[in-house]
């Protein structure tokens, strides 16, 4: 191998080694809203993570979970995929790309509006969506969230 | 098994030309383009081969027909003739209906990728992970040295089980179990002229022990038609380490594939070994270091094969990836296919957009 290569290959190991580190430190309030006709009061942080994953699919056996979301670039989504998901957005996003290039699943819905989202959730029993705190609509609920072990 | 497969596409062509519930239909695509250059260091006459290259088109279709029917395919159109179906430029990389009972339990029906390992299954999610193609000493080692033979089909038409179990969060047990039709008595022709038979089983165990961290162990075995060939065992195990920053991936692979040479039966044991490292950088920038070893016959002469990769990946936006990568390819000179040197190095640049 050339000296240049060398040089490349030696610069790169220590960029790997030093790279800086960026990290959210503002906590942001997220909440869980689901349609006012589906039975669910409360979930854990836990299956709110399994949900947003792709591994719990059935609320209890019975009926389709359809999960969705604003853009992942929305600073309090970005907040809900790494204090939840214990995901940052690009390792979410790479997670995603895996499972549905390989034929594992379908993406969660995602949304740049607000409104748009609301809208879904109130015409889809089964849905769950995660946005900012914020007033909601009428036809759809608030979800309670506790907070569990990872 | 490809009649199966054009079944298959007329079933979702008709469905959508009857109007299902477009909600319930979900569309991706990939596609890419990417510059390559091979560097051969002959003292008296240096060469240098460069090409352009489309990645090929990639169009997913996911319907849900009903709450627990989902029916999903991959159309594939590559500009040369494509190798994963006989159909000219276009193929199905998968194609098949999957019910789910629960999420422990689910079964696959149609044409799905071989469930060995931890690549094969994204042989097309080419966003999904750094480098520029999934390691070729275990997904394609018949391409890379003479003596070498394919360890599985990249695809198997067939039934599969699968399901995931999951303890707590980032503690689960995976499985996939297929019952599919293997390879045919060309072991370098896959699925286009089997036996229409269920002839091969591949399993896949995977587990998420620890954060981040998961195991895997898979197994593939095939009884092969004709006189040439008999049995193919291969044989698995895969670590992967997804940090915050830092990622981690090995597999090791060993085959054994019994060939008939001149009334005498002899069982050729072929090994691969593969390990990478990448460091994400402000979750966009990502430099990976990959190493790759196979040796295709190790009971026999010494012709392995190493490979040294050095690439970056970048992420441009939510569905744009810019990925750049030099390979350093060392042979024995014994069992050359790809060059008449011991040694080149190849430098590829690709950018790869999806939706």
């Amino acid at each position: 191998m050339s000296p240049k290569v060398v040089l490349f290959f030696f610069l790169l190991c220590l960029q790997m080694l030093f790279a800086e580190v960026s990290d959210i430190k503002t906590k942001l309030k997220y909440m869980v809203v689901v349609n006012q006709e589906t039975p669910l009061h409360s979930v854990s942080e836990k299956d709110l993570a399994l949900i947003f994953l792709g591994k719990v699919t059935f609320w209890e056996d019975q009926w389709k979970i359809q999960p969705c979301m604003l853009k992942e670039s929305n600073p309090t989504m970005e907040f809900f995929l790494r204090q939840v998901l214990l995901k940052s957005v690009g390792q979410y996003r790479s997670y995603w790309r895996s499972k549905l290039y390989s034929g594992g699943g379908v993406l969660p819905k995602t949304f740049s509006k607000e409104n748009q989202l609301f809208n879904y959730l109130s015409q889809n029993t089964g849905a769950i969506g995660v946005v900012p705190d914020q007033k909601i609509p009428a036809g759809l609920k608030k979800v309670d969230v506790s907070e569990g072990p990872k | 098994m490809r009649k199966i497969s054009q079944l298959f596409l007329i079933f979702l062509l008709t469905t959508l030309s009857f109007g299902l519930d477009l909600n319930q239909l979900q569309l991706n695509g990939l596609t890419g383009l990417s510059l390559s250059n091979a560097f051969q260091s002959k003292k008296e006459n240096p060469k240098s081969e460069f090409s352009v290259n489309l990645e090929g088109f990639d169009l997913l279709f996911n319907l849900q027909l009903e709450e627990r029917i989902r029916f999903a395919s991959n159309v594939v159109w590559e500009p040369d003739t494509q190798y994963l179906d006989n159909f000219g430029n276009f193929g199905l990389a998968y194609v098949f209906a999957e019910h789910v009972f629960a999420d422990e339990v689910k079964i696959r029906a149609g044409k799905y990728f071989t469930p060995f390992g931890t690549y094969n299954e994204l042989r097309r999610a080419k966003l999904a992970y750094p480098e520029m193609e999934i390691p070729q000493s275990i997904s394609s080692p018949e391409k890379l040295t003479q003596e070498a033979y394919p360890l599985f089909p990249f695809t198997s038409t067939g039934l599969m089980f699968l399901g995931e179990t999951v303890f707590e969060y980032n503690k689960a047990l995976e499985y996939q179990l297929s019952f599919s039709n293997g390879f045919s008595q060309d072991l370098h022709v896959t699925d286009v002229f089997d036996q229409n038979a269920f002839k091969a089983i591949t399993a896949l165990i995977r587990f998420d022990f620890i954060h981040s961290w998961k195991i895997d162990k898979s197994f593939y075995i095939d009884y092969i038609p004709g006189n040439k060939y008999g049995l193919l065992f291969v044989d698995g195990y895969g670590l992967q380490f997804r940090g915050e920053f830092w990622g981690f991936q090995s597999s090791f692979v060993n085959a054994i594939l019994e060939e008939q040479n001149s009334n005498i039966k002899i069982r050729k044991n072929q090994k691969a070994f593969h390990i990478q490292v990448s460091r994400s950088i402000r979750d966009t920038y990502t430099p990976y270091l990959g190493f790759e070893w196979l040796d295709p016959h190790s009971r026999g002469f010494k012709n392995n094969l190493l490979m040294y990769t050095l690439g970056t990946q970048m992420d441009l936006g939510e569905w744009y990836v810019l990925k750049s990568e030099m390979v350093f390819h060392q042979f024995n000179s014994k069992n050359l296919k790809l060059t008449s040197e011991t040694s080149y190095l190849s430098a590829r640049i690709s950018i790869l957009a999806g939706f």
